[in-house]
């Protein structure tokens, strides 16, 4: 492989900045020490960059030679959990930790800053480094994207380390890959009174319940059945006592697709059968939508790309298959501007009982999987730069 | 005297005890000072009288000679409101109120008792006197049963003083007049998870919906559309989150219907739609259900002696007919063992009192009502007895 030696020679770097960021995890839309450190880490390696989405750093290579423009996007922000590994780079932040693997992100990111900049002459065009905060908060994507940090931008690459894969693995496949999320809240309004005259009253929670189940057939009658859509209300509220029949039912929900079109249809149909369901009993809804995460969905060419270029570091035999997931990422947010792609790198342990799903106390990466990223993201735009020059 | 001129004589009597007992309304089941009072009004009256069902008083008054034995009941709890009224006689008891009437239904009776108890050589076998604790919340009757107080009972006579019908008029007529009440709760254990993947887990908000549905089909599929019936869910939480899977709803309602059949179907029926949706949804449902009252449902024979008793007294006039109500009433249990009646006795009229619903903060009653009420008290026992 090309230039091995080199992405070799960033590893020690890359574990090292990744403990770093681990012993001092911030939260979303609080990332000031990581981002001073990145900044910090670049100006050594004199690259320029600027500040961007707050707390997100927004870095610039640009190569000895003339050519196309591509980005490497790493999440930076930790969750608020207590830490409860027993590791020397253990979470100095109590209450706070990196609990998804966005300090690996990170380090590996900035390991590639310092790998292509060894290479600048080799160059054929630019490189953007998307350092964002506030993945897990949702928003940083989207403000990185108003501060400009998609401008001129061809093609996106963005990497999760999952623990799911075991490390020495990576998964990068073609389209939909994980879920948009959408909540929806409704207000059925009756009107209460006595539970012994029914007859006076419009009861919501009638009405509510008639929803609950009409609803049931957007997804067995309405979607294609091709389609992966989810559903779920999780909150239902009515009600004060046995024998009154109160003025109104509250219930909040979310809605999973794979595609705008879907997610767009579930959105519309879900207000349709609240409203007219509730007007089939003379009452009334009022149904408020929050639009959330679209769904993250590679582009075909961009994700083929980056599956050469991962065939060639972990070998064809390690690049696994993974179904799509209904969780959400705010990557989607780039993808739905520019082509672009995320891949899932194995952070995962062999041995038994060592291995925590993300967002866990004990979750922890195991670090072998940091020098597939950082050889992942480095092959990535030079290959791709290379292509496109 | 009559029954009519002794009732006439007595009103300033049962206006004064209806005030008093309006001035210290006390709530279910503890009525230590009313009964009290009873005791003390009984005692004076000659009558022989013990407490029973804890705060509740009997009397017994006998006739010439042996024969049968009617109950007239009369209950004598107050309500836990906040009197708004500004009359001379308002609550003294902070927070409770007389507002469903029963301080005039305590009176009413007691007046009677006087008038019975002056007639005693006009008629054979006795006159059971049951002062009832606990009717708002449906123990008194229970409990005077289980200490076998109608044991040695034929028939029994009460009544609503009721603030729906014009002072003078009196409803007695035969069948359902007031509704049952039953309460049911319901606990739906699915499976919680994740709101992304339901799959995973058996949705307890759609196990819950559906049952709110299925019961729907009880009243108008299963139950004849001659019967009235009311199910309600008053009640249906279940969830924490938009995004979490609820693993458990719970859900609460009553039950309403003015036919014994349909009252005794009503937990069977409900078990079955409850217990079976969940089960048809993978989750599992566990039902309690009690009856809060029967249905009270008057026996046409007793109705008939109530019906000639008010024409004698105050002519045919006074007699109407009145729609029966969705409310509940323990007097139920008594028609469950015994045959009897329950009257309506009007007590509006807006020229002397604002008009109120029961159990409103301002509920009074016109007083002339209670004229009434002791002589139907009196009459309908003895026309009983003489029968």
């Amino acid at each position: 492989m090309e230039y091995e030696e080199l992405l070799k020679e960033q590893l020690d770097y890359v574990v090292s900045m990744r403990r770093e960021f681990h012993m001092n995890p911030e939260l979303s839309w609080k990332e000031t020490r990581t981002s001073k450190r990145i900044k910090e880490e670049l100006d050594g390696m004199g690259i320029p960059w600027v500040a961007c989405a707050k707390t997100g750093v927004l870095a610039s290579i640009k190569g000895d030679k003339e050519g196309g423009l591509v980005a490497l996007r790493a999440d930076i922000d930790a969750l608020p959990i207590t830490e409860e590994n027993d590791v020397p780079y253990k979470s100095l932040n109590e209450g706070v930790m990196h609990a998804c693997g966005h300090d690996g992100h990170a380090a590996m990111l900035l390991g590639t800053a310092k790998a292509l900049k060894a290479v600048q002459k080799d160059i054929a065009g630019t490189v953007k480094l998307l350092f964002q905060p506030a993945e897990e908060k949702a928003g940083g994507a989207q403000l990185m994207i108003e501060d400009g940090a998609l401008d001129g931008v061809d093609a996106i690459l963005g990497i999760h380390l999952w623990n799911d894969i075991l490390a020495g693995k990576m998964n990068i496949q073609p389209g939909p890959r994980m879920a948009s999320g959408d909540a929806v809240y409704i207000d059925f309004v009756g009107k209460g009174g006595h539970g012994s005259l029914p007859n006076q009253t419009v009861d919501p929670i009638v009405v509510a319940s008639s929803f609950i189940m009409n609803s049931q057939t957007i997804l067995s009658r309405e979607k294609s059945p091709m389609d992966s859509v989810v559903f779920t209300i999780g909150d239902m509220k009515a009600g004060t006592r046995f024998n009154v029949i109160p003025d109104k039912a509250h219930m909040e929900g979310t809605y999973r697709c794979f595609s705008e079109e879907a997610r767009e249809k579930t959105g519309e149909a879900i207000k349709r059968q609240a409203e007219m369901t509730a007007k089939a009993y003379n009452a009334k809804a009022i149904v408020r939508i929050e639009e959330a995460m679209p769904a993250t969905i590679n582009d075909p060419s961009i994700a083929e790309l980056a599956r050469r270029v991962g065939e060639r570091i972990v070998g064809q035999e390690n690049l696994v298959f993974q179904e799509k997931t209904t969780g959400s990422e705010d990557m989607a947010y780039y993808l739905q501007k520019i082509p672009g792609a995320i891949a899932f790198v194995g952070s995962g342990c062999k041995e038994e009982g060592r291995t925590f799903p993300h967002h866990h106390p004990k979750f922890d990466i195991n670090e072998e999987g940091l020098a597939n990223g950082l050889a992942l993201y480095f092959g990535f735009a030079m290959e791709y730069l290379k292509q496109n020059s | 005297m009559s029954i009519k001129e002794l009732a006439k004589e007595y009103k300033a009597y049962a206006i004064k005890i209806r005030r008093e007992f309006h001035m210290h309304p006390e709530p279910s089941m503890k009525e230590i000072r009313t009964s009290d009072r009873i005791m003390e009004e009984l005692n004076a009256m000659g009558i022989e009288c013990r407490k029973a069902a804890g705060t509740g008083v009997v009397g017994i008054i006998n006739g010439k000679g042996p024969g049968k034995t009617i109950a007239l009941r009369a209950d004598i709890d107050a309500l836990d409101l906040e009197e708004t009224n500004e009359v001379e006689y308002k609550s003294q008891n902070p927070g409770f109120m007389h507002g469903c009437g029963h301080d005039a239904h305590a009176a009413g009776l007691l007046t009677a008792a006087k008038i019975i108890k002056e007639m005693a050589d006009t008629f054979d076998g006795k006159v059971k006197l049951l002062f009832q604790p606990g009717e708002e919340v449906a123990k008194g009757a229970k409990q005077l049963i289980e200490e076998g107080q109608l044991e040695d009972v034929d028939g029994i006579f009460g009544m609503h003083l009721w603030n729906d019908l014009p002072v003078g008029q009196v409803s007695v007529e035969a069948g359902p007049r007031m509704a049952s009440a039953g309460i049911f709760k319901v606990n739906i254990i699915g499976k919680g998870g994740h709101g992304s993947m339901p799959h995973q887990g058996v949705d307890a908000v759609v196990v819950g919906a559906a049952t709110v549905t299925n019961l729907q089909s009880l009243v108008a599929r299963e139950i004849s559309p001659l019967d009235p019936a009311v199910v309600t869910v008053g009640i249906f939480n279940s969830g924490t989150r938009f995004n979490v899977l609820a693993g458990e709803a719970y859900l609460e309602g009553t039950t309403r219907c003015f036919s014994m059949d349909v009252n005794d179907s009503f937990e069977s029926m409900i078990r079955r739609v409850v217990e079976k949706t969940a089960e048809s949804y993978r989750a599992k449902a566990l039902l309690e259900y009690s009856e809060l009252v029967l249905p009270t449902i008057n026996n046409a024979h007793m109705s008939a002696i109530g019906e000639k008793a008010v024409e004698k007294l105050f002519g045919q006039e006074s007699l109407v007919k009145y729609e029966k109500t969705t409310g509940g009433e323990d007097f139920s249990f008594y028609l469950k063992e015994v045959p009897g009646a329950f009257a309506f006795v009007g007590t509006k009229n807006e020229e002397k009192i604002p008009l109120y619903p029961h159990h409103h903060s301002k509920f009074d009653i016109d007083e002339d009502a209670l004229e009434v009420s002791a002589a139907l008290y009196a009459q309908y026992a003895i026309d009983y007895l003489n029968e």
